[in-house]
């Protein structure tokens, strides 16, 4: 069964949009747009329960030892409340899953190194839900590792990709050399601009570290049809940074294309939204070692 | 007892493997042709493997291959057999990020160990579980510990910990950055790290461009001099060099130093003074020529962690030949040359051993005998007359 997931901050969005499944942040999950308290957690729970929907939980952070107890704490909570699948990226999450015999709800998501076949099944051999494969993979390997592993694989389809994930405060330390206040804290208006490209990448810093994001939206409509007929099964758009008529115009129209209704949506939305840059990110961009 | 940290440093060829084995690396980690990063400095056929290794096995140095890329599908073929022609040679262990390849060797039974490069970021004794429960035998730690952090790590796991302490560093987390990827087409985990943290940004709000400076967010050269000694206290058992890519100067000076360091931190039972690891400090200046900082070890990365200009990229011209031979009879030293040189300067000289001597370099001959004056052309050969016995892959540097 296909998977429509949107990662969302949005607690309207989770009452409103048609997706399948709503994947939502917390304090063990880095680059959304909002923490969800455990209250609000239980709150969405319900909400999504009575929807006929699914509950994952973005617990995406490279931990450092001395959270490890709060995070076995928070996993153990989360078996409580029986959400439907944790997102995660370090893999220490594996060790405590199988603990606490949660395995089968770890989906496992650290964008950047699930690139091959093998490495996929490695994972689905270790008993978890899933795995989303890295969004550096251009379609034709996507569809390639598709087939060849049986499991419960799943992509990013739609929304600036995350290409950099450091400790580093690199905003806060660049005021601080030149002794300028530093206002940026989780704001997210900031972009860099590469002085010998037309092209500005989203950023932002936290408390955990900073990010930047790819130039432009990724869209993957004018590929998603093949993307359906491949054995894929989850389908992720990630909300940050855009707007809610666009989160649920492309969901929509993501969800007219696994329903078979077809249609010149690239087209559509690129109209809709035109101050958005599309890209098709990796999907058509094979990466190279050298130049 | 616990034993004796190891002392890792980098090779990109043959030649800097025996001067990193000579300089005294107690283990040395090259790439081979296949399923490496820095792919441009991996130039070691398995032949060249072979001979690393003897050469190593003979003077009681390790060797570990890094097959630390994330393979494409492309790229898996022909792993099982790389694996088991390493383990056939005898390599002491891989570096390894895939989890495929990590399973692969095991399954193979493979006798060498496995080390779970820094490129999986590890940062806690939950996932080096996971790893150690995969068959792997050490970890390298991610580079975003604190000395803090690396001893709760260390007091709780019995797995062997290699930390990083000297070289380049990923402003990122290890692995987690496709900067490259999408702005040079250049594939980061696959060896084609394009360095776009070095490149040149402007700061945009909201369109305007907010800043008169260049926005720079590469991080320093890791340098750990005042770090070494609490790193040993604390029990990791590998302290890493970085730089596949760098000179046969750059790993004879800083395998060297490390390795006088480390020996007298032994020997001074810890009781090291600060003014010798000012001397230290003082004497890596000498030819590091990128800024230098501590990391993570002391806290969070602050901007003096940083690089906000560029980098001055002029090479240090010190290092002026090494020593091929020595003529006892004639007492006379065969060198090879690298950077210009005039005759009749004073140089000093860094031996296998870590011992050094000064000298007025007196006049140079070529093969013929003709006498010379300068030397501006890198690889030649001349002779230079030497009172003392010269060792093979002495280096002759230039003194200021």
């Amino acid at each position: 069964m296909k998977d429509l997931i949107v990662i969302t901050s949005s607690i309207d969005e989770i009452k409103n949009l048609d997706a399948d499944s709503f994947l939502i942040g917390n304090k063990y999950g880095v680059r959304t747009n909002r923490v969800f308290s455990k209250e609000e957690t239980l709150e969405i729970k319900d909400i999504v329960s009575k929807r006929g929907k699914r509950l994952y939980i973005l617990v995406n952070k490279i931990f450092l030892q001395d959270e490890l107890d709060g995070l076995f704490n928070y996993l153990s909570w989360l078996k409580s409340i029986d959400v439907d699948g944790i997102f995660f990226s370090d893999l220490g999450v594996i060790t405590m899953g199988e603990q606490l015999g949660i395995k089968d709800k770890l989906v496992y998501f650290s964008e950047t190194q699930m690139v091959n076949h093998k490495d996929c099944e490695f994972f689905v051999n270790q008993g978890l839900k899933g795995v989303i494969l890295s969004k550096e993979l251009p379609l034709e390997d996507i569809i390639t590792t598709s087939k060849l592993v049986k499991g419960n694989l799943g992509m990013i389809i739609h929304g600036y990709l995350h290409m950099f994930y450091s400790k580093r405060k690199i905003l806060r330390n660049f005021f601080e050399k030149y002794n300028q206040e530093y206002e940026y804290q989780n704001k997210r208006t900031l972009k860099l601009k590469e002085q010998k490209r037309n092209e500005y990448y989203p950023i932002y810093e936290d408390e955990n570290g900073s990010y930047i994001f790819s130039h432009g939206c990724m869209s993957s409509l004018n590929d998603f049809k093949e993307i359906v007929n491949s054995d894929l099964k989850m389908f992720i758009i990630d909300s940050i940074f855009l707007s809610k008529e666009h989160v649920k115009n492309a969901l929509d129209y993501y969800k007219k294309i696994l329903n078979g209704i077809d249609g010149d949506y690239q087209k559509l939305i690129e109209e809709e939204f035109k101050e958005v840059d599309f890209t098709t990110g990796f999907l058509h961009h094979q990466t190279g070692i050298y130049k | 007892m616990r034993e004796k940290v190891e002392l890792l440093a980098p090779a990109g060829n043959l030649e800097k493997l025996k001067i990193a084995v000579l300089y005294g690396a107690d283990a040395v980690f090259i790439g081979g042709k296949k399923f490496s990063l820095r792919a441009k400095a991996s130039n070691f056929e398995l032949s060249d493997i072979k001979e690393g290794v003897e050469f190593a096995h003979k003077h009681g140095s390790k060797v570990y291959i890094t097959v630390n890329i994330y393979p494409r599908n492309e790229d898996l073929e022909g792993l099982e057999e790389y694996l088991l022609e390493l383990d056939k040679i005898g390599v002491d262990a891989i570096i390894v990020s895939s989890l495929h390849i990590i399973d692969t060797a095991r399954k193979l039974g493979c006798k060498f160990e496995v080390h779970v490069s820094t490129q999986q970021s590890v940062a806690n004794t939950s996932s080096i579980e996971f790893f150690k429960k995969a068959g792997a035998e050490r970890i390298v730690l991610a580079r975003e510990l604190t000395l803090d952090q690396i001893e709760e790590l260390r007091n709780n796991t019995d797995v062997a910990l290699e930390v990083f302490i000297h070289g380049g560093m990923c402003a990122a987390f290890s692995g987690r950055c496709v900067l490259s990827n999408n702005m040079a087409n250049r594939d980061a985990n696959r060896g084609g790290c394009a360095h776009s943290c070095r490149w040149h940004y402007d700061l945009v709000d909201k369109g305007e461009k907010i800043s008169e400076e260049d926005f720079l967010f590469a991080s320093k050269d890791l340098m750990s001099i005042n770090y070494i000694k609490d790193l040993i206290r604390i029990g990791v058992n590998s302290l890493k060099i970085e730089g596949r890519m760098k000179s046969h100067h750059y790993i004879a000076t800083v395998v060297s130093l490390y390795r006088k360091l480390i020996d007298e931190i032994y020997e001074s039972d810890y009781q090291i003074s600060n003014n010798r690891l000012l001397d230290y400090e003082q004497e890596m200046s000498r030819f590091e020529n990128r800024a230098m900082g501590s990391g993570f070890f002391g806290g969070d990365v602050t901007h003096e962690g940083q690089i906000f200009e560029n980098e001055s990229k002029q090479p240090n011209q010190d290092f002026i030949a090494f020593v091929v031979s020595y003529d006892k009879e004639n007492r006379r030293a065969l060198i090879k040359t690298r950077n210009y040189f005039t005759s009749n300067i004073e140089v000093e000289t860094l031996s296998p051993g870590g011992i050094t001597r000064k000298f007025n370099l007196g006049d140079i001959y070529t093969l013929e005998g003709e006498k010379i004056e300068i030397s501006n052309t890198p690889d030649k050969l001349y002779y230079i007359n030497v009172d003392f016995e010269l060792a093979e892959h002495s280096i002759i540097r230039k003194l200021s």
